[in-house]
């Protein structure tokens, strides 16, 4: 497991970017971690693979401290970071070049990279493109590209830092499932960096953070039934979420985390 | 009047064995005072259409005209004839050590006589106090204000027309709204096209809507037709915002229901009734 033990974090001489945070991120389990711009979203994804170390309290990684530079390697093998942009992080002059990256810095052997690399590509999807320049590919595609490069690590934990910001709507619903299928069928445990309603409804628990500190954290049906705590929050409705919303006030028995029109009419007829 | 194309083509690489067509065939028009939302699948050459109507990118076929005449190149000085282009990710641009600084830095290039004030007034256009925000560092600024800050710069340089590509992208709550409105009052004296992915967000009060689809104009037409129609985003390969599916899904499933609209409490009444009792 990944564990935040009141964890302080600031750039060099400047103000708290986090101060007290606990967090943990179990196997199989989806926590989201969402929180208006400029809250310390992805300081806290940095810190989750040791990117960073904490300024104050530990970051644990099935036990070894992020900060401990004998055991960084370690942590590093066991959580795959997936950044914002994925042109931060695409390196190969091909799809199957760019996946065996990691697994190659690793040392793993040949005949299993070339394993993981056909796994990892099928598993988002990107099966068939093997032999394709990563910067033919749209953008929802690169950043399925980005996550078949840590899968192919090997990685028990997968930190997603907002992923879909770059995907239309289309891109954004594929990336939920593949989501779903990293923590439910993979049991990984993913950290999930998101402002969008409709993946904070996919998650086990959401830990909303405000000014550096963990201002709300709960089950993302609380948060999502209450629109006053999430415009406390900072945090947009969805217009699912508010049709849903709209719907329960006419007294219709519709689940908050009922985040887009199919699971809204499928519950209307329910 | 209008910014004008004409049977726009653009193919990146013309004439080399890179060549790659972006777009084909593209006629679009937007008047001062109106806005044009432009929506299609990532790579359907939306950036690539912005590029081309601001002038940066000459077309490989076709014609750009504002009013009567051909648009030769980006800064024409006469106001009629500018357009303004905004980024993606526009505040990556912001360069300058102040606020007042960087969004004066357009003006005073154009030769303004009053840069300042120019860069006062546009600060204010986009809801930013240029008392408070002028002298602070672009560095110190949210998601949302450093956004309105590029736009700001934009506008200084009073453009007649105005092109954004994705404005709200990866912005907060706050922030998209306070975009959103900076949008609304720019449309006020200039003609407004606006890129994005989120249709919801100025679909409802757009006067048209364009769909491009591989480069081409799959759908053209009043934005009002589109929210009726919502069938009309899947066969361009789009998701159509969840508020008008909610209500597709509901007439799939048999049900009557009044025209299609955007507004989510009329919506909420419409699904309501359509499938309380019997019918659901």
């Amino acid at each position: 497991m990944i564990e935040f033990c009141d964890v302080g974090f600031a750039y060099r001489d400047g103000p708290a970017v986090l101060s007290g945070v606990s967090l943990c991120i179990d196997a199989g389990r989806i926590v989201a971690v969402a929180g208006p711009n400029g809250s310390g979203k992805s300081t806290l994804a940095l810190l989750a693979d040791g990117l960073l170390a904490p300024t104050s309290g530990r970051v644990l990684v099935d036990g070894m401290d992020v900060a401990d530079e004998a055991t960084v390697w370690n942590v590093r093998a066991r959580v795959g970071l997936v950044f914002q942009n994925p042109d931060d992080q695409i390196v190969g002059s091909l799809v199957e070049e760019d996946t065996a990256f990691g697994p190659e810095n690793l040392g793993v052997s040949r005949d299993e990279i070339a394993r993981r690399v056909s796994e990892s590509l099928a598993a988002v999807g990107l099966g068939g493109l093997e032999r394709r320049e990563p910067h033919l590919l749209s953008e929802g595609q690169k950043q399925r590209l980005a996550v078949a490069g840590v899968l192919a690590m090997g990685v028990p934990y997968v930190v997603l830092d907002e992923p879909t910001a770059l995907l239309d709507p289309v891109g954004r619903r594929e990336f939920a499932s593949i989501l779903c299928g990293l923590a439910r069928d993979d049991r990984r445990g993913v950290l999930l960096v998101t402002h969008r309603p409709s993946e904070i409804a996919l998650a086990d628990e959401v830990v909303v953070l405000g000014g550096g500190t963990i201002a709300w954290r709960g089950e993302p049906a609380s948060l999502l039934a209450d629109t006053s705590l999430m415009a406390s929050l900072d945090l947009a409705e969805s217009p699912a979420g508010a049709l849903a919303a709209l719907l329960r006030a006419r007294g219709r028995a519709v689940p908050s985390t009922a985040q887009d029109a199919e699971s809204l009419v499928n519950a209307l007829w329910a | 009047m209008g910014l004008t194309l004409t049977g726009v083509g653009l193919v990146y690489g013309a004439g080399t064995r890179y060549a790659r067509r972006a777009l084909g065939g593209v006629d679009m028009t937007v008047e001062i005072g109106e806005l044009v939302v432009v929506l299609g699948p990532t790579g359907s050459g939306k950036s690539t259409l912005l590029r081309v109507a601001a002038g940066v990118l000459p077309p490989t076929e076709g014609r750009v005209e504002v009013g009567e005449r051909r648009l030769e190149g980006p800064a024409a000085l006469e106001r009629e004839r500018r357009i303004g282009l905004v980024f993606q990710n526009p505040e990556k641009q912001l360069f300058a050590e102040t606020v007042a600084d960087d969004v004066a830095f357009g003006p005073r290039n154009l030769g303004s006589p009053d840069p300042e004030a120019a860069a006062g007034e546009a600060l204010a256009r986009v809801g930013l106090d240029p008392a408070g925000f002028g002298p602070r560092s672009p560095f110190t600024l949210s998601g949302g204000e450093a956004r309105r800050v590029a736009l700001a710069g934009v506008l200084a340089m009073d453009p007649a027309y105005v092109l954004l590509d994705e404005p709200t992208t990866g912005l907060d709550a706050a922030g998209r709204r306070a975009v959103l409105e900076a949008v609304r009052a720019v449309r006020g004296d200039a003609g407004v096209v606006v890129v994005t992915h989120d249709a919801e967000e100025l679909l409802g009060e757009a006067d048209r809507a364009i769909i491009l689809s591989e480069g081409r104009v799959a759908h053209a037409g009043p934005a009002e037709g589109l929210v009726r129609r919502p069938d009309l985003f899947a066969e361009s390969g789009l998701l159509a915002p969840d508020v008008l599916r909610a209500q597709l899904l509901a007439t799939d499933r048999g049900v009557a229901m009044p025209p299609f609209v955007l507004d989510v409490e009329e919506a909420a009444a419409a699904l309501d009734a359509a499938t309380r009792g019997g019918s659901a």
